[in-house]
């Protein structure tokens, strides 16, 4: 039934889609992403003025509209424009990737999906508005965005909330921007589209995987940012590059779309934003057009500055508005500001006051660049090649002048933007982040896959697009066909198929599945409104977020102090050393005192130990006897003064 | 006939999916006589294995007569004397746990050769797209899983399997059958499109 469900959610952007594709200019196979980003953007908007549910109610009966709107009359474009291999494809591929979602039932896995991602989803689908000043026992960051939370909410707007159901809806995501790619392919000509399917399918795995994989990947069934982001960032790229006609709304909606993803967005939107005018100006100069018809160019150009701008501030304003966060500094340990930090590495950069810290973060950047195995093809400096490369191949092999100038130009400045996007993340080692994380460059690949995903996405897209033009007719359509084949043997030997999502068995979330069950008993057995403490003897935070997700609407206290708080061991003062990560010393008094100011009727330990059991067994009138084999619930008995056994949950040992 | 190459070739991909799911389809079909003609033959036979007589790891018998096991990589190495089609395994324990890799004669245990578990009426089926020498079950993640009861438990080497088992895609087979025919349209039409223009360019 659920899967039932999502596929009117496609259905509805289907509508939308054929709309676009019959009453615009737009090339079919870019109409799915455009129609994307729309709703990103369109729920957005709808969360962040507190009317979500309404507007989903809107958005589908303007799907139904725009069903009947596509077939009337009068349309631009021809039926037969819905019948590119793409615009097939896309819907083709998304049907069945939810089928074999829903059969799969693929899950969250990692930290960040506990600590944000995936807990946001299920507070959007389970209180049906966006999480911000949600009841949950800890503050949200106020840097995350909400675009991909609300179109994992949108493929659930009917039915059950299910993770496999925001994992497909971002994966759906990803296939309208490699469909996107096939908007620049002729008809009837598989060697173009299908390679050009193929090779944004591989990218992700290309690009952020390294070495031989010997443990499963998240792949297409994760939740978070990174990978959307970054292709998004290519998709509003290639959403340009690709189309003859250089529209820019299509550009201008995934922009839009992508500075609501997440902070780091709104600098990937620039760069685009920056290419795309650049490209504009290029071409305007060369064409000698006379200075007077630059107007109209010149200002929709600006338009797309303006959309990034409207779309990253209305977040922030929203934030202000709604949240009691602090978001007006970036952070870290320098608490400056985004224009302060630029600035002041600009200056270190040129010399002017140059500090130790900069000259040894910076070079050991540049340094991972040539040397780390970042990337299943050797270190980004490969990718890098790649990249220009491409490009540059396109520029060289196609007879169409203008194109030519488009590819040789972006070859050097996507280059450039490049290196700013590099100097920007950069400076955030320098200035942001801890010792501990810049030291020893913590992340660093993280940072850069979204630009590169997106770069070599665009790179894609050009030459995709001189294949229609080429000199040496045949040349660029086999060896992008061979290329794409060459990274799929690449994939395909570094990664056992049955490590990936689509290859991988049960036993991956057979983990994930007993902490549910768990946590169903512990909701079974505590009323809805109670404040739950969280015990979990060794954790290091991630049991914490775990429980904290699978138990809401249940309310999982901080469960510690503030300063170390969100799990851990507890233990006597003393007991431990001082300084051990995740340790809260508290006498029993503290401890006690410390859920019971908290308003903690409940105490779910889901992992005792010694430790735990010497010191704090007098607030329990079983002397903890009960949670020796497995994890236990107690209630707070006011007369006693002590906490009393409820059942144990779980399976034992 | 020309008509029909014509409709072919403006369809390649659509072609070649249709292909490859009629020549899954024979293949599955020609298995299944295979297996039928060894069970006749006595090439392959269905026999119990008692647990007692393998080899395993991290899997113990306790006093009560329970097969629990008891470290983090359980597994159980099965050397059958005979070519291994499938293995059912009478079990309460969950089939999302069990996983098989098979391998012939000298080769390692490898990722690329594993297969996940059927929950089946009967307990959890392994069915391998191969014959086998040996096989590696790996029954759970974890300690603490109860496998079997009673001292004599054991488990079934080539069970039949139901027909249709025989249709469904295992391990790469999948990644192969979703793939292949998409590269197979690829090059084809590569081959065409060269064959065309060089063709021109000679005449």
């Amino acid at each position: 039934m659920e899967l039932f469900f999502s596929y009117l959610s496609l259905a509805a952007l289907a509508g939308f889609a054929v709309l676009m594709a019959r009453r615009t200019g737009l090339p079919a196979p870019l109409a799915p992403f455009a129609a994307l980003c729309a709703t990103m953007v369109w729920f957005s908007a709808a969360g962040m003025l507190g009317v979500l549910a309404a507007a989903g109610w809107i958005y589908f009966v303007l799907a139904a509209a725009a069903w009947a709107l596509a077939f009337r009359p009068g349309a631009k474009q021809p039926v037969s424009a819905l019948k590119a291999p793409g615009f097939a494809a896309f819907f083709v591929l998304s049907a069945a990737l939810l089928a074999f979602f829903a059969w799969r039932q693929p899950m969250f896995s990692t930290w960040d999906e506990f600590s944000f991602w995936g807990t946001a989803a299920k507070i959007v689908k389970t209180s049906g508005g966006l999480y911000v000043n949600a009841d949950i026992g800890w503050a949200w960051v106020g840097t995350h965005r909400p675009a991909l939370v609300v179109l994992g909410w949108f493929f659930q707007f009917f039915g059950e909330y299910a993770e496999w159901r925001v994992l497909a809806a971002y994966d759906i995501l990803l296939i309208a921007i490699f469909i996107a790619l096939t908007a620049g392919c002729q008809k009837g000509k598989p060697r173009q589209w299908v390679p050009a399917l193929g090779f944004g399918f591989l990218l992700p795995f290309v690009v952020t995987l390294y070495g031989s994989v010997t443990r499963p990947t998240d792949l297409y069934a994760s939740a978070l940012s990174d990978i959307p982001l970054g292709l998004t960032f290519g998709g509003a790229l290639a959403a340009y590059y690709i189309n003859e006609k250089k529209a820019l709304w299509p550009s201008a909606l995934a922009l839009a779309a992508l500075c609501l993803e997440k902070d780091t967005g709104f600098a990937l939107a620039l760069v685009a934003a920056g290419l795309i005018a650049a490209d504009g100006a290029f071409s305007l100069l060369m064409e000698k057009v006379p200075l007077r018809r630059w107007a109209r160019p010149a200002a929709g150009r600006a338009g797309l500055f303006v959309t990034c701008g409207l779309s990253f501030w209305s977040w922030q304003k929203y934030l202000a508005l709604a949240s009691t966060a602090d978001t007006s500094n970036v952070g870290g340990t320098q608490q400056m500001g985004m224009a302060e930090m630029v600035l002041t590495g600009v200056k270190e950069l040129l010399g002017i006051g140059r500090t130790e810290k900069f000259t040894t973060i910076m070079g050991g950047l540049v340094r991972a660049l040539f040397t780390s195995k970042t990337t299943m093809v050797g270190p980004f400096a490969v990718v890098i090649a790649l990249a220009v490369a491409m490009a540059a191949g396109a520029a060289i092999l196609t007879k169409e002048k203008a194109l030519r100038r488009q590819a040789g130009l972006f070859a050097v400045l996507g280059t450039a933007g490049f290196a700013a996007y590099f100097f920007f993340i950069g400076l955030t080692y320098v200035y942001v982040f801890r010792d501990e994380v810049s030291d020893g460059l913590v992340g660093f690949e993280r940072y850069m896959y979204p630009y590169l995903l997106g770069w070599l996405l665009a790179s894609a897209a050009l030459v995709l697009r001189a294949m229609g033009s080429e000199r040496i007719e045949g040349l660029l359509q086999t060896g992008f066909a061979a290329m794409t084949l060459a990274l799929a043997a690449l994939v395909w030997l570094r990664l056992p198929f049955s490590l990936t999502v689509f290859g991988g068995g049960n036993a991956a979330y057979a983990e994930r599945w007993a902490t549910r069950d768990e946590a169903m008993e512990v909701q079974a057995a505590v009323p809805e409104d109670a404040h739950i403490f969280f015990v979990s003897q060794g954790d290091d935070g991630s049991r914490w977020f775990l429980y904290s997700y699978e138990l809401y609407p249940w309310y999982l206290d901080y469960s510690g102090n503030d300063g170390q708080g969100g799990g851990g061991t507890f233990a006597l003062p003393g007991a431990l050393e001082e300084g051990t990560l995740y340790y809260h010393p508290y006498t029993a008094g503290e401890l006690l005192d410390c859920m019971r100011d908290r308003g903690c009727d409940y105490v779910f330990v889901e992992r005792s130990d010694d430790l735990f059991a010497d010191g704090y067994a007098s607030l329990f009138s079983d002397g903890l006897a009960g949670c020796e084999e497995a994890s236990a619930v107690y209630a707070w008995n006011e007369a006693e003064e002590q906490f009393d056994f409820v059942c144990n949950v779980g399976a034992e040992g | 006939m020309k008509r029909v190459f014509a409709w072919a070739a403006a369809h390649l991909v659509a072609v070649c999916y249709l292909l490859a799911l009629a020549l899954w389809a024979l293949w599955a079909l020609g298995n299944a006589g295979w297996d039928a003609v060894g069970f006749a033959t006595g090439r392959l036979t269905t026999v119990h294995v008692p647990l007692s007589s393998l080899q395993s790891q991290d899997i113990a018998l306790t006093d009560e007569g329970l097969w629990v096991t008891t470290g983090a990589d359980p597994q159980f190495h099965l050397q059958a004397g005979q070519p291994v089609r499938s293995v059912l395994f009478e079990t309460g324990a969950p089939a999302s746990g069990f996983e098989g890799y098979w391998a012939d004669g000298g080769q390692d245990f490898s990722l690329r050769r594993r297969v996940w578990a059927d929950e089946t009426a009967g307990g959890v089926l392994l069915v391998l797209p191969e014959a086998a020498q040996t096989l590696r079950i790996d029954p759970a993640a974890g300690a603490g899983v109860v496998l079997a009861e009673g001292k004599n438990a054991s488990l079934t080497v080539n069970p039949p399997v139901a027909f249709w088992r025989y249709f469904v895609p295992r391990a790469e087979q999948a990644l192969a059958l979703a793939v292949l025919p998409a590269a197979a349209a690829v090059a084809l039409d590569l081959g065409l499109f060269w064959k065309g223009r060089l063709l021109k360019k000679r005449g």
